[in-house]
Formats: structure tokens, sequence, C-alpha cells
């Protein structure tokens, strides 16, 4: 093992076994928790709801910022909200009160980050437009993530996740090449919108820690990110007259990449792009010619697949070190050796008193600040008193009266 | 400092992808496994906040230049190593890609139709992840780094450790509720009647969907389905959702793609037609977001791509330059910005070494 592994593997409470991975014997790695967190003392305030706004400040929250997560006082939830929520103080507020305006800037005049995914005009309505907001913390950075940004003719649309995945042209290059556009179950939009903002908070914060004092405003739409990510759709459309399109299992520019069903009926996919890889692949399917074209190829390896069973690939592929993984499931992930050993999957504390609860670990690995998950997501108000009575000096009284009327 | 691969799609031989992904970069060449560049490559490093290096796991230790290397060189570098499997672990070995990373995380389990095989989409979704999360991961570093006092340190990427830890429901839904989440199509796995995608009249595609009592409310509206009794409220619906996905798909097949959206846009329904980059090229919406750019480009002239993604109101970004050829930048680079002298930056290029 080179020094690099070690260099994390040092870090780690791992390496037990999954039997011994037991919730009461293993929650969290909390020899992470004493070390340093690289947002420590970075406030964050999440109006948002399911689920962009609330899985931005999630990333902070793994590597220490301390986020308050707002919520109205009976709100709907998700089933994966102990995952959404992880690392945060939940409280309730609802922003539609005259009585809210005042607690809501207290907060903002405390914090160093917003952030929300409302439709453009919904925080000014409530009184709490940049301009309010800049002049209450002139040191705030402001993320917005309405569904198709604040300017521009559909910016008074509404979008979720599913509507970026159309919109942005990912749907549009995934499915059969001879049937509709598809959607795949993972909220792919959304959470790229989230990762997106995370990254740009942080490159405000910089901005204004190291720079210029100053907070700004990050005018994000959801569907942007993917719009961006998505590298070739402007540029191959621009120079070949010809938009990428959906190829199914395959590629529609790599003949070496496919989805193959196996003998005992499991999908395995194979990919293989630099001349190193091709020529391994080539040598585990046992093809030496492939100068017949990629229909050829493909169906000489769809046999191959055929012919095998799941176990019987992977060994060739391992053998043969080339590019390929059966199509794991969330099962076989949580129960696999690798992800183990990485803790990718860590057992966090439940906020509310339950048991532990099973979830994936902390994205990105960092050698000096390895994030920490401190608990799942709470209950809604559970930190009311923590956030009101002791970051905001509420009496007791005040904050009665507040709930008595509904406004926390 | 990255492996090259310049990806599937080309014009006259020109890759695309490269213009796009390496845009608005100073584009240097380095033989790193060559011993003899070793001396310029500290003095780059000595220079430097980050390097960001992608090759296989135990490569960079094979030439010397493992992370702990560059760190004696320079105590404040950040060192992102982006990865198939990671730098530990038992498939650390493993060759692997953007669709290797795509499976692997799970989500080619997750997307297709229940009875197909797992589909992978065309854009590099593993890959481009990847790249996002390290460049996040950069950021973080910095600001540890240089706003709380922190130093130098090393981010581990595994390709597939983004797409993992971004599908939310990934873990928690098997592990509390015993659930091993299946593709569903465009139906998604959420098993709601609000979320879909169908073909309009026109042979389109128009996708709609909806999460809160309201927004669940305004889609039944902007279809006008709540005149049938049996879809009379979102309760209803809930109760009747086969029929409500049997009959918003109906509804949808009889009116062509614009018709469609003008009804969601009455109604402030959550829907879009389903665009292409043929379609998004000339959206009115992309275009006044001014979310795509036009470069001048040497070797393929006029050429349009994505615009910067988000928009910062105080220091926006911009896109100056598409990507260059290789080693475009060699002079410029070695010379003005790391200081060699002609005579050594000509031994350097005598030697292959640049």
């Amino acid at each position: 093992m080179s020094n690099v592994a070690n260099v994390f593997n040092a870090s780690k409470a791992s390496n037990v076994a999954w039997r011994k991975w037991r919730a009461e014997e293993h929650v969290d790695d909390d020899s992470k928790a004493g070390a340093d967190q690289i947002f420590a003392g970075v406030r964050v305030i999440d109006v948002g709801h399911v689920l962009a706004g609330p899985m931005t400040s999630s990333f902070l929250a793994d590597f220490g910022a301390d986020v308050i997560h707002i919520e109205a006082p009976a709100p709907e939830r998700d089933s994966s909200d102990p995952v959404i929520n992880r690392g945060k103080r939940c409280i309730t507020l609802n922003l539609s009160r005259p009585e809210a305006v005042s607690v809501f800037h207290r907060l903002v005049a405390v914090s160093d980050v917003l952030t929300e995914n409302f439709r453009p005009s919904k925080m000014e309505a409530w009184g709490h437009g940049w301009d309010v907001l800049h002049e209450i913390n002139p040191r705030l950075v402001y993320a917005r993530m309405p569904g198709y940004g604040l300017t521009g003719p559909y910016a008074h649309r509404r979008a979720y996740g599913m509507i970026g995945e159309a919109f942005s042209g990912w749907s549009w290059i995934n499915g059969f090449h001879d049937g509709p556009a598809m959607h795949s179950s993972f909220s792919w939009g959304d959470t790229l919108s989230s990762q997106y903002a995370a990254m740009a908070i942080a490159m405000a914060l910089r901005w204004r820690d190291t720079t210029s004092g100053k907070g700004q405003l990050i005018d994000q739409g959801l569907v942007e990110p993917m719009f961006r990510q998505i590298e070739q759709e402007i540029i191959v459309f621009d120079q070949t007259g010809q938009a990428p399109m959906r190829a199914g299992t395959t590629h529609e520019a790599n003949q070496y990449a496919d989805v193959c069903i196996t003998k005992d009926g499991e999908y395995f996919s194979y990919s293989a792009t630099t001349k190193n890889t091709i020529t391994a692949l080539l040598k585990t399917l046992g093809i030496v010619d492939q100068t017949e074209g990629a229909e050829d190829f493909r169906s000489a390896a769809r046999r191959w697949f055929s012919e095998r069973t799941l176990s019987e690939v992977e060994e060739a592929f391992v053998a043969g070190v080339a590019c390929g993984t059966r199509a794991m499931n969330t099962a076989e992930l949580v129960a696999d050796p690798h992800l183990q050993s990485r803790d990718m999957v860590i057992d966090v504390r439940d906020a509310t008193g339950g048991r532990p609860i099973r979830m994936q670990g902390v994205v990105p690995k960092f050698s000096l600040t390895p994030g920490h998950v401190k608990a799942s997501g709470a209950r809604p108000g559970q930190h009311n008193e923590e956030v009101y009575g002791e970051l905001l000096g509420m009496s007791l009284d005040e904050m009665r009266t507040l709930r008595r009327s509904g406004v926390i | 400092m990255a492996a090259w691969w310049g990806g599937p799609y080309t014009a006259d031989g020109v890759s695309l992808v490269h213009k796009v992904r390496n845009r608005n970069k100073l584009m240097a060449t380095l033989d790193l496994s060559n011993p003899g560049s070793t001396p310029l490559f500290r003095q780059m490093v000595q220079k430097s906040d980050v390097v960001l290096l992608n090759f296989r796991p135990g490569t960079l230790e094979r030439w010397g230049l493992s992370p702990e290397v560059l760190q004696t060189w320079n105590p404040n570098l950040i060192v992102c190593l982006l990865s198939a499997f990671g730098q530990s672990g038992p498939y650390r070995d493993r060759p692997g890609d953007g669709r290797v990373a795509e499976a692997f995380a799970g989500h080619a389990y997750l997307n297709g139709n229940p009875d197909g095989p797992p589909l992978i989409s065309q854009m590099d979704m593993g890959g481009s992840l990847a790249g996002s999360w390290s460049a996040m991961g950069i950021v973080f570093a910095l600001y540890w780094r240089d706003v709380r006092g922190g130093r130098g340190q090393v981010i581990d990427v595994a390709a597939y450790e983004p797409m993992f830890r971004q599908i939310q429901q990934h873990v928690i839904s098997y592990t509390e509720y015993g659930i091993t989440e299946k593709r569903a199509g465009n139906r998604k796995s959420v098993g709601s009647p609000w979320v879909a995608s169908e073909t309009t009249s026109d042979g389109k595609f128009f996708t709609y969907s909806a999460s809160t009592r309201t927004s669940e409310r305004d889609q039944l509206h902007a279809m006008g389905l709540q005149t049938d009794p049996r879809f009379a409220d979102v309760d209803a619906v809930e109760a009747n959702a086969e029929e409500y996905r049997a009959a918003a798909k109906e509804w949808i097949a009889s009116k062509s793609q614009e018709e469609v959206l003008a009804a969601f846009e009455c109604f402030s329904a959550a829907g879009t037609p389903v665009l292409s980059g043929a379609d998004l090229i000339k959206d009115d919406h992309i275009l006044a977001r001014e979310l795509v750019v036009t470069l001048d480009d040497p070797e393929l002239g006029s050429v349009r791509m994505q615009g910067v993604v988000p928009k910062f109101s105080a220091t926006p970004g911009a896109v100056r330059h598409a990507g260059r050829k290789l080693g475009a930048d060699n002079e410029r680079v070695y010379r003005s910005i790391f200081g060699l002298t002609a005579v050594e930056y000509q031994d350097f290029q005598k030697g292959g070494i640049v």
C-alpha cells in the first residue's frame, strides 16, 4: 500500500469487517469529530425546500458549517430528510407571517450565508429582497436557486429537478435511440445544482474573507448547472449541425461502450476510450479484429457476455485490467467491501434519539479536514430554543408568544 | 496535470469537448514519466497553489512524485488526486472512467425502463461530476488554507463517490425502509402520480412534475382533469393514481408541445418541453441568461459553447478563449511564468520533456 493510501487509512476508524460494523459499535466516525473543520464558525441559513436548497447546505454542514434549516411550523417532509438535513440545526419559522420579518432579519444579521430555492419574487414578497438583506448584513453571501434563474423570459416558471433534467438537454440524450427521451430515478437536476451552489458559496466566502470583505448575490437557475455540465451539447450542434442524441446502453461516438446482459441475467457496463483500455478490453473479450465496425464489435461482445455468468465476467475483467463493472444496486453498494473501506456508508447518530441511521459518508476525502456528520436530520423546530434563545437572545416569553400565534 | 483524452466528438479532426473542457486555460506539455522533468515540475509546484492529477493510483509514486514529495516542495500546496476508485480500498488499482463510475455508483441501475437494461446517457455524468466535485474540494481546501489558517492538504476524489453521495435516497431507502430502488422509466421511482414525461401530438416530449400540494393542484388544473370526478382534488388523484397517469398521457398526446406548455404556463404548473442541443442553442431564455457564448477560435473559427454558471453579482466569470492545442502555451508558461532562460527551455525541448 502506498503512502497516499496510508494518509487516508490513518485517519479512519475503519478496516473492521462489515459484520462488526454494527450500529451500536460504530456511530459515524467520531475520530473525525475532533479534526479541524473547513467551515467552523461559518453560519448558514437554509430556507430552501426539497431538494436543491437543503442539499446545498448539507454539503457545507459535512465540513463543519453551522447550518440552520428553517421550515414552516408544520412542514411537508421527505423520507430522505435524515440525510438531506444531516448535521443541521432545524428551526421553524413561518416566513409568510408579518411577525416573522424581524425574526428572520435578526438571523440574517448574525449569519454568513443564506440559501434558498424559491421562485424569484417570493423572498421579495416576504420583505427579504437582496437590497434589504445586503443592507442588514453587507457581508452576507446569498445563493438563490430559482428554477430558471432570477432573470430572463422563463424566470417566473416553476421548476423542480425533473424539469431541469428535461430542460437542460439531459433527458434528450438519455433513453433508446428509437424511443422517448428518458429520465432516471436520480434527482440529478436538484443535486447537481446543490453541488454548484455549495462550490459557489465557498468561492464567494473566500473572496469576501481574503480580498473584499463584501458579500454578494449568487444567481443560479436550477436548470443551469446541468446545462453547463453536458460539455458537448452546444458545441457539437454548433460545429456539426447534429445535436447529440440518446443511444440506449451504447455511446453514439464511442464504439467501445455498452451495457450487456450476462448468462445469469445480470447487467455489466464496459467502456474503453484510450489506446491502453481498448487493448485491455479486446484482449479480455478475446476479440482480435475490431476493423469490421461498431455493430460487429458490439454483437461479438454481447455474445461473449451472454455465454458467461456475472462472476466469470467480473473475474475476466479484473484479470485483464479492463474497464467495467456490474450495474450496482443499493443492496450491493451497502455490502461492498470497497465502499466499506472508503467509509462511504456510515452510521449516524439519530438526532431524534432513535437508533443510528445508515447513510452515505462524507465526499470528498480530505487528508487534514476530513469532515464529519454530527447527527441525522432533526425534527422540525427541534433547535428552536437553542437558536432563538441562545443565538438571538429571545426571552422564553417572546418565544412562547411566537409559538402560540403560529409564527415559529 | 492530466492524462490526455480528447473525447469522441470531432469536427475536421479537432476534438470538440477539448474546446469546452480546456477553455480559458494555458496549455503546456510536460512528460512527468521522464525523470528529467522533475526539476522543472518542482519549480512549478513551488510557485503554485493547487496541483490536480488524475493518474491511476501508484503512478505518481512510481515517478517519485507522491503527494508527500510534492508537499515537501511546497507545504501550502493543495493536491487533488482524481481516480476511478480512490487512493485506498480493494479496488484502487482497477481502471475506470465516467461510464464505469456511473454504473458503479448505482446510477445505471436506476436509469431505464423497469423491464429493460440499465441505461447510460451520452454525457459523461460520472466523469463530469468527479470534475465538479474536485473543483469544489479545491475551493474548500483553499478557503481553509487562506481564511482559517490551515495549510496544504491532499484531496482524494474517487470518480464514483460524488454520484453515490448525490443520490440522496440511496442508502436510507434500503436500510430504513428495505427498498432496493429500481429503474422506473419516466415515472421515476418516487411512486407519485404527479411526475412523468409523455409524447405530445407532434411527436415531441413534455415533462411534468409536482411535489407539494399547491403545485399538484396547479398541475391538475393545467390539464383540466379536475372536472373528472375521479380527479376532483389532490387526494382523489392520489387514490386513482393509475387512472390519472393514463388520463394525463392521453391529454398530452392530444395536444402539441406548444399547446401543452401554454396550458401549464397559464396555471403556473411545473412542466417543460424536453429540449435538445439544437433547441437550446436558440432558446430565448438560454440566450437571455447569456448561457451560450460565441468565441473566435484559430482552429474552428466562430464557435459557440456554454457560458459561465453560476452568476455572481460582484465577481462574474468570463470565457476568454476556447481550449487551445496541446503545448500551445509552452513558451509563455515556461519562459514568462516559471522564468526559464531560453537555453534552459531549449534543453527541455530537446530532451523531449516539454
